[in-house]
């Protein structure tokens, strides 16, 4: 594309959820070194809602779900302008607690990544760094839990063998029990699908229709059908731009920017 | 004309293009082929150089083991007419002479039995009743029937003749031996000969008794240019007299002139119809020991020449059993003492808790040797080493190692068995002669290159002469010819791990701390500088190493061991208390001032403690110890109280605190997130001086408690103070050591994929939780073989230990005493081996030993890695 330079403003058609916002994001850049990732993004994250995070490879797409829980703190030469707010206060404020604050942000990632433990201590990880050690609550933390993954009757007989003897689909689903375990107000998945075959995949979206209304999910996604599938709003997001951010179905029938209609069209990406 | 030029540009290319296609490029092939052998080779080189060397060390350290090789056994008949009472042989098992009763002297050549020489002393009408020979056994005196004493000199001296100067009209006694007038001539490689010759030489007599000498014994002591000659005498009075004759020389006329001193001992108080059967005097004449029939063994003490007595009477065989012969072992030291019931024993004279004796020492059993099928006849000592050569009644001719406790080799007698036959043992140990009284000789000659050594010497515990019991002893080189190398390798493979143990206390935490705080906390920047540094540590030469620890780091933990043992408390508190001062700073404060004003601030508190610690070291001294911890640690002043006070406040300070987390837990943590930052800062610094002040008190009742019951850890852990010890080498050589262990734990745990990690920290968890929880134990096979690859570089360090281990083979755990190591042993003594001799042989089972630690503890430490990343990937 020989206009890359020229960028219109975003467009806007979000499908409002009645709880208000969860996340706002505002005047948002970020620089790796001298690079800049990403260019002045602007979006609302509806409450209780699935937001999809759409673009080709190295949009900046993962980049601005890391910083929704300061994940890429630890990168060098990282630097950012602009707030991100949750309940108003800013997460990259000063005097922030990071680690308070990713309790609140579940976050699911692209390899299903649960760790060289049992299923149940797997899933009592978050409580146990927080100090909690009653087995009651443990307990109950992880039947719930796994239930919301809906991964309970699959294992509930063999809570203590090696997680790492799921099928692929069975370990992110224990991930997603992982991260919902720590009762997190949103739920931050990036590409959760794309290492799951298509059964696995489905079982997944699912899953995510079910956890929606609990939890606002921002996901990241290369696949438009899933996206188109399974969310609510969309953001279509160019070199480290957001384009178009609206209602998936408007996105994906009748995109206001035609670099959106180009992407959703498979005419690039 | 340029299209068509193009177009069959275009032609060729794609036709050399459709050929690149087909086939590859026969150097490309000859290229893979040749990597691929060379690569085989190059690994095949590598096991053949690891087995190569295996094989080697295995074929030097093999011919320890070997048993004695026999290589020759003659027998004759000499005509010596009447009883032979002595015979002598030198050391090339070429010449040998006997003495009869009544004086005739016989030369004879070994080998063959040829007489080459024949002499006639004139005894008068005196017969030789007994005869001694000093320890090399060619000066020997003579006891006769008429109670006189008379030395005399039979032996064989040795000189080099050249081929041109070689006499004529020589007669041949074998295809090597030549002779001629008594003279032996033997070719040797270099074309010399060598020429010996009987030296055969009748002195002084001197009158002793009125009665009979029945038994004699003789020494030479004092030094080669004053020679003092000491015999006993017993005579058939059952009279014990000693002699000392000194040869004066006087300094005007350059005559010689002996004069004798003789000292009537008390008497034995044998009992009727007990006969004594033996006399021994020691070099200096200030022990006498008697042998009797009746199983006893009189011991005199005579350091008081002027007032001899009869210090201790031991009954050395069961009753009715007589001893039948005894003699010392080189050094005197060791009595062997044979019996008419065929037992041999060894005897040491100790100093024991409580003797009987008037000396305050008594005869101590130290050892039984295999019994003899018949009575003893005749025990004959080696001249060097602690072989000696016994026969029974019964002809069988037993050599034995006395402190290996091995028999080297059974002989038996060919010819007529008497029970009054005369042994020797040839000078170098390597053969046996014996005669009988009617003039019949038998000889042996064998090889037995390593006779001190078995497995009992190298790993066991072995009573050595001079020690008051059994122990593990490493002398290789002795003081004085008389005293024998003392091989034990487990000294110095118990220095080996004393030393990679205390060096991996020092070096495991802080490199696997190092290796955490790289690995996940810091940004890459800072690895990026950390590492290569810790890396360039590694670059020191060891040799650099043990020099500073040996020349500046022990004498200044000497001079401040107060401030030192100070210091390793001072520190970690220091930091804690650094850190709680941080805590109470406002949050924008310490965000502010986070990164490298912190770093700084750590540095400073670390140089301030150390600061304090070095001058509150002698008021912790005068406090804990008695005002000086060395004399402390000798355990003649205070109590163990204060250093078990220190060693358990860690660990009661874990328990405290554990306890305190169990009840308090939930409450402390709810009051302190309902704080703002420093009064939560606060509160917790109040809470770890509580605590600690707890674990104070804790540890010091703990350690009263432990004083109470009679524990002291002076003794064990913990003794006289030493300045190259185990504390200096275990600093130092953890500095060698962390550089391995960080850089494979720091490789390992980097290698832990990111989105664990990710993952952790997504969930809340703080980077320590992570690394704690997630990190360490999915790279524990990682970091395990790291902490064994360290382990393995302690144990085969040499430089340091060297230079700094103050190289004391003693089998101690206090850390504040030396240590020898296998490694540094190799080191030192190789150099001054020689070749193929028992100490080269030793040094190359020491190499071996090292060899197999570090192979067992690689392979123990390979299984167990296997077990752990079993774990971490299934759990």
């Amino acid at each position: 594309m020989s206009d890359t330079l020229e960028f219109e403003p975003t467009a806007y058609h979000v499908k409002k959820s009645n709880a208000g916002p969860a996340l706002d994001i505002a005047d948002f850049n970020l620089w790796y070194g001298e690079k800049q990732a990403l260019f002045d993004n602007n979006l609302e994250i509806q409450k209780g809602q699935v937001t999809a995070l759409i673009g080709p490879s190295g949009c900046g797409k993962s980049t601005l779900l890391r910083c929704l829980n300061r994940m890429n703190d630890l990168v060098d030469g990282l630097r950012i302008e602009g707030t991100i707010r949750v309940d108003g206060f800013d997460i990259y404020g000063k005097g922030v607690d990071v680690i308070a604050l990713r309790k609140r942000m579940g976050m699911v990632f692209q390899k299903p990544n649960p760790f060289a433990m049992s299923i149940y201590d797997n899933i009592t990880y978050p409580l146990r760094v927080d100090g909690v050690t009653k087995k009651s609550i443990l307990d109950d933390t992880v039947e719930h839990a796994l239930q919301q993954a809906a991964l309970w009757g699959e294992v509930k007989d063999r809570l203590n063998d090696s997680a790492l003897g799921l099928s692929g689909g069975q370990q992110q689903r224990l991930c997603i029990a992982r991260a919902v375990a720590s009762d997190p107000e949103v739920l931050l998945m990036d590409e959760p699908c794309s290492a799951l075959d298509p059964i696995a995949t489905a079982r997944i979206e699912e899953l995510i229709e079910e956890l929606k209304g609990t939890y606002s999910i921002v996901m990241v996604t290369h696949s438009m059908a899933q996206a188109a599938r399974v969310s609510d709003n969309t953001a279509f997001m160019y070199l480290g731009r957001l384009i178009e951010y609206g209602d998936t179905d408007t996105i994906f029938t009748n995109p206001e920017r035609a670099r959106t209609n180009d992407y959703v069209t498979g005419r690039f990406g | 004309m340029s299209d068509s030029a193009a177009s069959s540009d275009t032609q060729a290319r794609a036709a050399s293009a459709r050929q690149r296609r087909m086939t590859t490029r026969a150097s490309v092939k000859i290229g893979e082929k040749l990597a691929g052998g060379i690569i085989t080779v190059g690994g095949l080189m590598v096991i053949v150089a690891v087995l190569g060397i295996m094989v080697f060390l295995v074929r030097v350290v093999v011919p320890l083991m070997a048993s004695g090789e026999l290589q020759g056994n003659v027998r004759y008949q000499l005509d010596t007419g009447q009883d032979v009472t002595w015979i002598v042989g030198d050391e090339f098992q070429t010449i040998g002479l006997a003495l009869a009763a009544e004086g005739r002297v016989i030369g004879y050549h070994i080998p063959s039995g040829q007489e080459i020489r024949r002499e006639q002393w004139d005894f008068g009408d005196a017969t030789v009743t007994s005869v001694a020979g000093s320890l090399g056994r060619d000066r020997i005196a003579l006891g006769f029937d008429d109670g006189t004493v008379r030395f005399a000199t039979l032996g064989v001296d040795n000189t080099s003749t050249a081929r041109r100067n070689l006499p004529s009209g020589l007669t041949t006694l074998d295809a090597r031996d030549r002779a001629l007038d008594g003279r032996v001539f033997t070719e040797v490689g270099t074309g010399d000969f060598r020429t010996l010759e009987p030296i055969i030489e009748l002195g002084d007599g001197e009158q002793v008794s009125d009665f009979a000498i029945t038994a004699i014994d003789y020494r030479i002591g004092g030094t080669s240019d004053r020679p003092v000659f000491s015999f006993a005498t017993l005579d058939s009075d059952n009279q014990v007299r000693v002699s000392r004759s000194r040869v004066q020389l006087n300094m005007m006329t350059g005559e010689e002139t002996t004069t004798t001193t003789t000292t009537e001992l008390p008497p034995l108080g044998l009992e009727p119809g007990v006969t004594p059967t033996g006399v021994l005097v020691s070099g200096n004449a200030d022990r006498v020991l008697v042998a009797a029939d009746n199983g006893f063994v009189f011991r005199y003490d005579l350091r008081d020449a002027d007032n001899p007595e009869l210090a201790e009477r031991i009954r050395v065989a069961d009753d009715g059993v007589g001893v039948t012969a005894m003699t010392f072992l080189t050094a005197e030291d060791a009595l062997v003492v044979g019996t008419d019931a065929g037992d041999l024993m060894v005897y040491f004279r100790l100093q024991t808790g409580t003797p009987d004796t008037t000396d305050g020492r008594e005869l101590v059993r130290a050892r039984t040797h295999a019994q003899m099928p018949a009575a003893i006849t005749d025990i004959s000592e080696a001249q060097r080493g602690k072989e000696f050569v016994a026969t029974d009644a019964e002809g069988n001719v037993w050599v034995y190692q006395s402190t290996a406790d091995q028999i080297l080799f059974q002989l038996q007698r060919s010819g007529t068995v008497t029970t009054d036959s005369i042994a020797m043992l040839f000078p170098r140990s390597n053969g046996v002669m014996l005669a009988s009284r009617g003039g019949e000789v038998e000889a042996w000659s064998y090889d037995v290159p390593h006779p001190e050594v078995t497995l009992a010497v190298l790993f066991g515990r072995i009573w050595y002469e001079g020690y008051s019991e059994p122990g593990f002893t490493w002398q290789s080189t002795a003081g004085t010819d008389t005293v024998e190398p003392k091989y034990s390798l487990v000294p110095l493979v118990f220095g080996t791990f004393k030393a990679a143990f205390y060096a991996m206390i020092f070096a495991v935490p802080i490199a696997l701390m190092a290796a955490i705080y790289t690995s996940e906390f810091v940004d890459k920047r800072v690895r990026g500088t950390v590492k290569p540094m810790m890396e360039m540590m590694e670059s020191l030469p060891t040799v650099v190493l043990g020099f500073i620890a040996a020349l500046v780091l022990a004498p200044l933990v000497e001079e401040w061991i107060g401030a030192v043992l100070l210091g390793f408390f001072a520190l970690p508190m220091g930091l804690m208390i650094g850190a709680f001062a941080w805590q109470t700073l406002p949050a924008p404060v310490a965000l502010k001032y986070d990164g490298f004003p912190k770093f700084t601030l750590m540095g400073v508190s670390i140089v301030l403690t150390a600061w304090i610690a070095s001058r509150l070291g002698v008021t912790l001294e005068t406090l804990l110890f008695s005002g000086d911890f060395k004399q402390w640690t000798t355990g003649r002043i205070g109590t163990g109280t204060p250093f078990m006070f220190l060693i358990l406040l860690p660990l009661c300070y874990f328990v405290v605190a554990w306890g305190f987390r169990k009840q308090f837990g939930h409450h402390y943590r709810d009051l302190i997130d309902s704080m703002d930052r420093s009064r939560a800062g606060m509160i917790d610094a109040g809470r770890w001086m509580a605590l600690l002040a707890v674990a104070m008190g804790l540890s010091l009742a703990v350690a009263s408690l432990l004083t109470l019951i009679g524990y002291d850890p002076r003794g064990s852990f913990i003794d006289s103070y030493q300045q190259r010890n185990a504390l200096v080498v275990g600093f130092i050589m953890a500095f060698a050591v962390i550089p391995n262990i960080y850089t494979l734990a720091e490789d390992a745990l980097n290698s832990v994929p990111g989105h664990l990690r990710a993952a952790s920290l997504a969930c809340g968890a703080t980077p320590w939780q992570t690394a704690r929880w997630v990190v360490l134990p999915t790279a524990a096979s990682g970091v395990f073989s790291a902490v064994m690859m360290g382990m393995g570089r302690a144990v085969g360090e040499t430089m340091i230990v060297v230079m700094a281990a103050g190289n004391t083979p003693i089998m101690e755990w206090n850390i504040f005493s030396g240590l020898r190591t296998l490694s540094a042993t190799i080191a030192i003594e190789l150099p001054e081996a020689v070749r193929d001799g028992t100490n080269y042989r030793i040094l190359f089972l020491a190499a071996l030993t090292l060899f197999v630690m570090t192979f067992i503890i690689n392979t123990g430490a390979e299984l167990i890695r296997q077990r752990f990343r079993k774990r971490a990937f299934n759990l």
